[in-house]
């Protein structure tokens, strides 16, 4: 299975410690990602046992992609992620096991054939996509791969990266760097590592300029070479935030929100969505424009906890997630699905939102939103997803086939909507 | 696979939960007002502006008002002490049939004459010690339960000075009200009004502002509190709820709340709205097969005026005195209890 050019892994080993790559060895290791395929009616249950390769009844033979010989050396392609919808979705899912979360794998969803493939087996969790859609950043436990949309060719980019069930790793917005959080929870630090036109792993990485704020999460920023950051601790499996900081891609400060949450980064026009926390019910939305001298603007929501929001792809509009739930009886009703449009922020009203941790995302050519969340039958947990017309506000829904946990909760954890797939 | 949807989706729940909500702490329909609801209901203008609490007036209590705010200005010890001659007999062994020692605590089966304020057992010393051990807050007690244990009408005072005083033999107290300042006045992420004993195990009834993604409210409370003493008072009833359901749900609770270390003192409920004290004796025999102590509230409700309730479910506003007074002393007593040597 491994495909690791030798000569290549010559140059990776002489990197050493101070490049992305310190150790070398692992590469060769992180090249057996498993691939295989499956449809509704070969997938796991939760009575499988686990297994650290994805249980399928599908040989897991190479996909007919990985079969190349050519390196993933990564060129960036100018602009956003391409437009047009799809109807493929990227995402992770993890199980809570024992106040714990275990990653099941990283998958793409078709929903016009319902069907499903493992982009990567039980351990990796999907940390972020190239700008241009064509390459992975996955993470296993502490070590971070860059692979091809269809997980093959794995590469390991660092084994420091934080070991916590958030987003650790991310592609700059310019497609330019890797930026990625080392540490065990308690002392992280921000790290950077130039990619273009080469392979990570042969640059030295740079150390990002925190201050005193210890990052926990990172978040994409569209188009820019900027930085986005929750900053708290990281102990026991959970990891609390503090604040949020912006800063360039030289750790120069943009900003520093102490108490807010939930950063999102719209695409064009520099504008932060968050929350600022100790503000109760939690239904105030703020939003802040980077650029010099901007005060913040409160938006308060139908709803008292906001959930998840998504920047459409031209950066006008806002989809918020925001749940209704009695403060007496913890009853959840409603998740109301609301659209936010600059500059006025006017708000339209779509289809309700469903479940557990439930997300939204914009679909890439800003027509439809992905809707994910986790629902309860009377025996089990699953995963449901429904793509939202957003001019028509009517829905496809679609359980994800095969990914059922019984008992316990499966959630899903990085959620990213392809461009064209196969990608060429 | 794929199916359109035109219609505005509801949330999934499993029909136990959607049980949960048809007969809820209220007697009446939970909606999403419920909590402000409650606060124009319980709460009637009060001359201390920005106080949660009324006045300690009982008059201005309505009675179809929601369990509120009382003052515990002078508690009735006498009540406290209840009618039972025969303490619990603590035992060296975490399994109670294993002792050596005979067993010569009260059986199950006579809980009615268990006493009201328990004393710590051998296990609950265990399981304090370990929660110690587990870096659990020595200052910290939460709740798990439901309408009845609001801050509003279990003890939440205790954490406000002012709405409070103790009689000079009660003086005592002061130390546990001391030892768990802060615990009083918070109902934590397991309180909630209609909640069952399957509620507090439910991730869908968790709060997503301080919960992870999964965690129950049971987990969440003790991941954000790290108590070492919990109650646990699950006492909303529906039609059609067995003994048995409650039973197998308030074993997870309790196991749970031991393997974190924190003691469970359970409770007896003032009512009998099964007809037949199923569950206070389903209690009682969790209390004891697990030797953990058992408030007995019951007992204490007895010598009120409609024993403690105003229907058929809620406790009275009379009862909240000797509600949150009793507790206080069953969380003394435990407390005490725990630390010494066995």
């Amino acid at each position: 299975m491994s495909r690791l050019n030798p000569v290549l892994a010559a140059v990776l080993f002489l990197a050493g410690a101070s490049g992305c790559s310190p150790m070398p060895v692992q590469a060769t290791t992180a090249a057996t990602l498993p691939l295989s395929t499956w449809t509704a009616t070969a997938v796991p249950t939760a009575s499988a046992t686990p297994s650290p390769q994805p249980t399928s009844t599908a040989t897991p033979e190479p996909s007919p992609t990985s079969t190349s010989t050519e390196e993933p050396v990564y060129t960036p392609t100018p602009g956003p992620t391409p437009l047009g919808g799809t109807g493929k979705a990227l995402f992770s899912l993890e199980r809570r096991v024992d106040e714990a979360y275990q990653q099941m794998g990283v998958y793409l969803f078709d929903f016009s054939l319902g069907q499903v493939e493992t982009i990567a087996g039980e351990g990796y969790r999907l940390q972020d996509v190239s700008p241009d859609g064509r390459y992975l950043l996955l993470s296993l436990g502490s070590e971070l791969y860059l692979t091809r949309q269809d997980g093959s060719n794995p590469r390991l980019v660092t084994d420091r990266l934080l070991p916590y069930p958030t987003t650790a790793a991310v592609w700059t917005g310019d497609g330019k760097n890797l930026a990625w959080i080392e540490g065990t929870g308690l002392e992280n630090r921000l790290v950077r590592c130039p990619i273009e036109g080469s392979l990570p792993g042969m640059e030295r990485t740079t150390e990002v300029e925190t201050g005193d704020s210890i990052p926990v999460t990172l978040h994409p920023v569209p188009g820019e070479a900027t930085l986005v950051w929750e900053y708290g601790a990281c102990q026991s499996g959970v990891c609390t935030r503090n604040g949020i900081r912006v800063a360039g891609i030289d750790g120069t400060l943009i900003t520093d929100i102490p108490g807010a949450h939930h950063p999102a980064v719209s695409p064009s026009l520099f504008l932060l969505a968050y929350i600022q926390g100790g503000v109760e019910p939690q239904n105030q939305l703020t939003i802040l424009s980077l650029e010099e001298g901007s005060s913040a603007y409160t938006i308060t929501l139908p709803g008292n906890h906001l959930l998840d929001f998504s920047w459409s792809p031209d950066g006008k509009s806002l989809a918020v997630l925001n749940l209704e739930r009695s403060d007496y009886s913890g009853r959840w009703f409603d998740i109301r699905t609301i659209l936010l449009q600059a500059p006025s922020w006017t708000r339209k009203e779509l289809m309700p939102a469903f479940g557990l941790n439930a997300r939204v995302l914009w679909s890439p050519d800003g027509k439809n939103l992905l809707l994910s969340g986790t629902i309860q039958s009377d025996t089990e947990y699953l995963v449901e997803m429904a793509v939202l017309d957003v001019l028509r506000n009517k829905a496809a829904t679609h359980q994800v086939p095969g990914l059922m946990s019984g008992e316990e909760v499966v959630l899903t954890g990085g959620l990213k909507w392809l461009s064209p797939y196969p990608f060429e | 696979m794929t199916r359109v949807v035109t219609r505005k989706r509801m949330i999934g729940l499993p029909l136990m939960l959607m049980a949960i909500f048809l007969v809820g702490c209220t007697g009446s329909a939970a909606g999403s007002a419920g909590a402000s609801v409650l606060a124009t209901q319980v709460n009637p203008p009060t001359p201390e502006t920005g106080s949660p609490y009324p006045a300690a007036d009982p008059a201005e209590a309505t009675p179809s008002s929601m369990p509120g705010m009382v003052v515990q200005l002078s508690p009735e010890p006498e009540i406290v002490h209840g009618t039972a001659t025969i303490e619990p007999a603590p035992t060296k062994s975490s399994e109670p049939t294993a002792s050596p020692t005979p067993d010569t605590r009260l059986k199950p089966e006579e809980w009615q004459s268990w006493p009201i304020i328990p004393e710590a057992t051998n296990r609950a010393r265990e399981i304090y010690q370990a929660g110690l051990a587990l870096g659990n807050d020595p200052h910290h007690f939460s709740k798990v339960g439901d309408c009845q244990s609001i801050q509003e009408a279990f003890m939440g005072f205790y954490d406000i000075p002012t709405r409070y005083t103790l009689d000079a033999d009660r003086q005592h107290l002061k130390a546990t009200i001391d030892q768990f300042t802060g615990s009083f006045l918070r109902d934590g992420m397991a309180v909630h009004g209609g909640f069952t004993a399957a509620s507090p195990l439910s991730p869908m009834l968790a709060n997503p502002d301080t919960c992870q993604p999964g965690e129950t409210p049971l987990e969440c409370e003790f991941r954000v509190h790290k108590p070492v003493i919990v109650f646990i008072r699950m006492e909303v009833w529906w039609e059609g709820r067995s003994a048995e359901t409650y039973e197998r749900y308030m074993r997870r609770i309790i196991d749970y709340a031991i393997e974190k270390g924190a003691v469970p003192i359970l409770a007896t409920k003032a009512d009998n709205v099964e007809g037949d004290h199923e569950i206070n004796l389903t209690t009682a025999r969790l209390a004891y097969e697990y030797d953990l102590p058992l408030w007995n509230f019951w007992l204490a409700a007895q010598e009120l005026p409609n024993r403690g309730l105003r229907d058929t479910f809620h406790i009275s506003y009379e009862g909240w005195n000797v509600l949150s007074y009793t507790g206080l002393e069953a969380l003394d007593s435990v407390w005490h209890g725990v630390q010494q040597t066995q």
